[in-house]
């Protein structure tokens, strides 16, 4: 029985009214490497801030060899033997691999570089990982496989027992995944332990011992790889959904409204098919990194020039439409509200115009100011958006009544098409709930809706029919009625060995 | 594919290429433009400019920039001029000028790094400020600077001159601290993404803070020499150096945007260039303004063939 | 730490009229008309107010165009180069015809035509706003200089001098051209579908796609309509001087400029600010001068002052701007 190198006992923190974590525990056996999942917001990230020494723990302890230890800054966890490779590789592409590795630690005598024995002591490291990547050679060619080696590489030189490695795979094609599976199989042989977080659960079984899936602030279940499978884990990760009342009554007329064929953008989008009919809401879900955002911010042109076929249903008939056009006739609401929902300095009545500006102008492109005052109390009245004068900076509201904002403004421009985007992210209970029933209502009135959310259970409420969406394909669409049990399963099943 | 390679290559080489042509057809007018002695006249010339550039070259590898440097050499004359008006010793004036230039760096690093002001919108105020003061403390006079000075300024082993061996030996030094130190390497992460380089503990503020200090250094030593060589400091002393500055690293090759370029070759190349220009238009009996005209010109096709070839690289990834 | 939350909350609700810097500057503003008050009355003598705001009005139109280019988010610091050299080509124009409308016309066309030249280069090619019209600068002083040897021009034909130096109701023709154009331009930034989308673009201009505003285009416009008021100030500034030369695009006037702007409140990170605070700027910064020249202080310790006072008003606004978020 192998010892502990890590545990984690009742990790709480919060920040300000959230409570990030509550009961978080956490264990991990010496060589061996465990998976941490969990949903948005489940606590996995916070919890390997706490130990990565980003920040502290409010309450709750850290043993290192079963030894109590405090971090109070990423040097105090490094000195424990703790290294931590992030999902954004630090990477600075004008330098050379070498230099990348060492980056903080250059060897020198008499203060200047010691060239050789860098890239000889680099090549080394890399190769123990099984790389043969030249030391000598600029990063800026490589692939992210590679770059993320050298990452690795450069966390190697500290010598750590315990490595975190944060959605290792999330860029990674299907051959660099294998090498990174290589890569992890030789640390653990080295004794290194590992701590793999993870949004594809299918992966998690070719390389970990174990899986402790967190909820809500609080670990879950740990369990070894054995004592479960792919539709377990999903299930202990979203929750018990209780039987789902449908807020919408289904429609059985079904014209459709856009046609997708083939879309393709790059590596974001693989050959996405999907259709969405008039009224309709079509639920898309799928795990974070799946591609949901990048597959609706790129039919309407956001993300460059995607290739396929997009029609829509002009006078009775599908015709062909640039991504241009869809736009224009197309609310967004991103899942980034304050990088490009709001202009957080600006007054209600600023951000509620500005995708209004035709709308609320005379001639002459003059605005009416009193349009633009009307307009901003409709959202306000229709929204009941909490604010006490549509003069207001945006930044003064509540996460909530922002997100309100950007619904409102959108709902203006009249829209055919309503792209939701992790809409009731960060809302309470009674804010949710106004949302979907707008968006409820919106479809009742006609308006086409695609809906992504991470939160099954609100998308099992509204949505008319569902898109399945994992590793950037379009995997399955499935009828309003399916149940829970069937969604997960269609994700899960399709998680495991899809074709790259 | 290969096309859009060659056509990087080519823009490489484009500045290089551009200085042969140039040089070759200033030549065809005047012989003796390519003559021994005039080369290394045109070294001497463009020692003072070539020195200031090379702190330019510093901070634009951080992928910032600082336009106070000509006033900084001014200030720092400034001070040197009224020293040795003074009596003071020779030894003490110059000590005191490098000095100077330190500390005016160390303004700009404050500002930049503790006040957080934009390095853009920093510089252009301690520009104006230094500028300022220079004048006032030399009452926008010119002051006579003692003989030894003119002849230290002028001084030649044979057909070499004294600055342009200081101007090397300072070129050397600061490209070998680019690329041989730790300190140098951490200039080049910061202007690959400063961010990144904040996440993974790299000493950042501190390292933008001395690579101010030393561009103002260079720049007082490069005022020295400018000043050295006429016998003067005039109210003119530095004014658009600056300027120049930034067109003589971006015709070097160093990338506004920071992190890439040779310190060595591209000051070389870039003060190589301005200079030819500016004596081959001085022997073909130009308008010295042209020579104004002509920096702009090329800092903006720099510019342009840079945007080209980020351009091109957008749109390959 | 604390405190200074406290007092940036209570400043929040009057945020959208008033902020600290705009506080700052009125004080500035008040100390110095009581400074002059006290120590030199004849200062308020309608003669010699006339005579400040003819005497700013150049730069109060510069910073008008500067403020926009600003709130958008951007920099022009060729303003004043393109004035001198936008001056020299309508004076050669209107010598050449004896025409003064088409030297006047001259003038303005190539305003824009320069100010396109930026606005193409930053919109279009991207390129960074202060290295791009640094360039532009250096090339519109370079021909300047070049195609007037460093001589003025001033044998442009006596009708324009009489119409531009004639005086309604006891004001000079270049305050009622400032007049409009302030008006113009103020009215444009705050009631204009335009004048709105410069300032969200200022602001962020990724919010601003996401909304379908065609943020290219308005940056564009900003350096057109910037290009398009140095034209203009081309025209009011030669009539004011006589002559056109390339010094009326020296470095100070870049510096007033920017320092005018910045104490009238513009941010120089965009999307806050007035062209009425830059103007009203630009009244201070020529006040703060005579005021200045009244204490026997040399124009250097002026220039001091102001470079002083840039930094401590973008700080400030940099400070506030964190504080805030």
């Amino acid at each position: 029985m192998s010892k502990s190198i890590l545990k984690m006992h009742n990790i709480e923190k919060r920040f300000g009214p959230i409570t990030a974590l509550s009961h978080a525990n956490f264990e991990l056996k010496k060589g061996s490497v465990v998976a941490l999942v969990g949903a948005n917001g489940a606590g996995k990230s916070t919890l390997m801030n706490v130990l990565g020494g980003i920040t502290t723990q409010d309450n709750g302890q850290i043993l290192i060899n079963d030894e109590k230890v405090d971090f109070n800054s990423p040097g105090d966890a490094a000195r424990y033997g703790i290294q931590f490779v992030h999902q954004e590789l630090s990477i600075f592409k004008t330098m050379t691999v070498a230099e990348n590795i060492f980056i903080n630690k250059f060897p020198s005598k008499y203060g200047l570089i010691s060239k050789h024995m860098m890239e000889t002591t680099a090549t080394q490291l890399l190769a123990e990982l099984g790389s043969n990547l030249n030391p000598k050679h600029s990063v800026e060619t490589l692939s992210t496989g590679d770059c993320q080696m050298v990452v690795i590489a450069r966390a190697m030189l500290g010598s750590p027992k315990i490595l975190i490695l944060d959605e290792p795979t999330s860029s990674l094609s299907k051959y660099e995944k294998e090498k990174l599976n290589d890569v992890i199989r030789r640390l653990k042989t080295s004794g290194v332990a590992i701590i793999y977080i993870s949004h594809f659960i299918s992966e998690i079984f070719e390389v970990c011992d174990a899986v402790t899936v967190m909820r809500n602030g609080a670990t879950i279940s740990s369990q070894t790889i054995n004592e479960t499978d792919n539709a377990t884990i999903i299930e202990l990760m979203l929750g018990d959904v209780a039987s789902i009342e449908k807020k919408r009554k289904q429609e059985k007329n079904e014209t459709i409204f856009l046609s997708v064929n083939k879309l393709q953008n790059e590596n974001k989008v693989q050959e996405a098919t999907f259709i969405l009919n008039k009224g309709e809401i079509l639920g898309i879900w799928g795990l974070l990194g799946s591609g949901r955002t990048e597959l609706v911010r790129s039919i309407i042109g956001l993300d460059g020039r995607p290739e396929g076929t997009i029609r829509i249903n002009k006078n009775g008939k599908l015709s062909p439409i640039s991504v241009e056009y869809l736009s224009q006739v197309t609310a967004y609401v991103s899942e980034d509200r304050r990088g490009e929902g709001v202009l957080l300095p600006m007054s209600v009545q600023k951000n509620t115009a500005l995708p209004n500006l035709r709308k609320v102008s005379r001639s002459l492109g003059i605005i009416n100011l009193e349009k633009v005052r009307n307009l901003a109390k409709r959202v306000i009245d229709s929204l009941s958006v909490k604010v006490s004068s549509s003069d207001q900076a945006v930044s003064t509201l509540s996460g909530g009544n922002q997100q309100k904002i950007v619904f409102g403004k959108w709902l203006e421009t009249e829209p055919d098409l309503l792209i939701l985007d992790e809409p009731t992210r960060g809302l309470d209970i009674s804010a949710k709930g106004e949302i979907l029933k707008l968006a409820t209502n919106l479809a009742n009135a006609g308006v086409s809706i695609l809906f992504i959310s991470s939160e099954l259970e609100e998308l099992m409420k509204i949505s008319d029919r569902y898109l399945i969406v994992s590793e950037r394909h379009v995997v399955a669409e499935l009828p309003g009625n399916s149940t829970q049990d069937s969604l997960i399963s269609a994700l899960s099943k399709t998680s495991q060995g899809s074709a790259a | 594919m290969n096309t859009s390679i060659l056509g990087n290559r080519i823009l490489d080489f484009a500045f290089p290429i551009f200085l042969i042509l140039v040089s070759l057809g200033f030549a065809l007018v005047e012989p003796s433009f390519l003559g021994l002695g005039n080369i290394f006249g045109m070294l001497h010339a463009m020692a003072p400019i070539a020195i200031i550039s090379t702190g330019m070259a510093l901070i634009v590898m951080m992928g910032k920039l600082d336009i106070s440097l000509g006033s900084i050499a001014l200030v720092s004359m400034g001070v040197s001029a009224i020293m040795l008006q003074s009596d003071y010793s020779l030894f003490t004036a110059i000590l005191i000028t490098f000095l100077v230039g330190a500390m005016l760096g160390a303004v700009n690093g404050f500002v930049i790094c503790f006040l957080k002001v934009n390095p853009l919108i920093a510089t252009l105020g301690t520009m104006i400020a230094f500028r300022g003061l220079g004048n006032q403390i030399t009452d926008a006079q010119v002051v006579v600077l003692p003989d030894s000075l003119r002849a230290l300024g002028n001084f030649s082993f044979g057909a070499i001159f004294f600055d342009t061996v200081i101007c090397l030996l300072l070129l050397t030094t600061v490209h070998l601290l680019h690329q041989r130190t730790k300190f140098g390497k951490i200039i080049t992460a910061i202007g690959n993404d400063e961010a990144t380089a904040q996440r993974v503990g790299l000493p950042v503020t501190q390292t933008v803070f001395f690579s101010f200090v030393i561009a103002g250094t260079l720049a007082s030593i490069g005022g020295f020499f400018a000043s050295a060589q006429v016998g003067a400091v005039t109210s003119f002393l530095g004014k658009g150096m600056e300027f120049t500055a930034v067109a003589v690293v971006v015709v070097g090759g160093i990338s506004l945007f920071g992190g890439k370029g040779s310190i060595l070759w591209g000051v070389i190349l870039g003060s190589l260039t301005f200079e030819v220009i500016r004596s081959g238009l001085n022997y073909l009996g130009a308008n010295p303004y042209f020579y104004q005209l002509i920096g702009g010109v090329v800092i903006f096709i720099a510019m342009y063939a840079a945007a080209i070839k980020l351009g091109r690289s957008a749109n390959n990834s | 730490m604390v405190k200074m939350v406290i007092r940036t909350a209570t400043f929040e609700r009057v945020r959208t009229n008033l902020s600290l810097p705009l506080l700052i500057t009125g004080f500035m503003f008040l100390s110095a008309l009581i400074f002059l008050l006290l120590n030199s009355p004849e200062f308020f003598l309608i003669k010699n107010i006339i005579n400040i705001f003819n005497q700013c009005a150049v730069l109060a139109i510069l910073s008008l165009g500067m403020s926009t280019v600003m709130i958008g988010g951007g920099i022009d610091l060729s303003l004043p180069a393109n004035m001198a050299l936008s001056a020299i080509f309508g004076s050669t124009i209107m010598i050449l015809t004896q025409s003064v409308t088409l030297g006047c016309l001259t003038m303005v066309i190539s305003g824009v035509a320069i100010g396109s030249l930026n606005g193409f280069a930053i919109a279009r090619l991207r390129m960074i706003p202060f290295v791009v019209t640094l360039a532009t600068m250096t090339i519109c002083g370079g021909i300047s200089v070049w195609t007037t040897n460093s001589v003025s021009i001033f044998n442009q034909p006596e009708q324009f001098f009489d119409v531009f130096l004639a005086r309604f109701l006891g004001l000079p023709l270049s305050i009622y051209v400032l007049i409009l154009c302030l008006i113009i331009t103020q009215c444009t930034l705050s009631f204009t579908r335009f004048g709105w989308m410069v300032y969200a673009v200022g602001t962020s201009p990724e919010v601003c796609r996401v909304s379908r505003i065609p943020v290219r285009q308005v940056l564009f416009s900003t350096y057109v309509l910037a290009g398009f008021l140095a034209g203009v100030s081309a025209i009011v500034v030669t009539a004011r001087l006589g002559s056109a030369s390339a010094n009326i695009g020296n470095d100070s006037v870049i510096l007033d400029i920017v320092t005018a702007c910045v104490i009238g409140g513009v941010s120089i990170y965009g999307g806050k600010g007035r062209p009425l605070g830059a103007c009203l700027g630009a009244v201070l910064v020529v006040i703060l001068g005579n005021i200045l020249n009244l204490l026997e202080i040399s124009f250097f310790v002026g220039l001091m002052l102001k470079g002083f006072l840039i930094i401590f008003f973008v700080s400030l606004d940099g400070f506030l701007v964190k504080n805030n978020e």
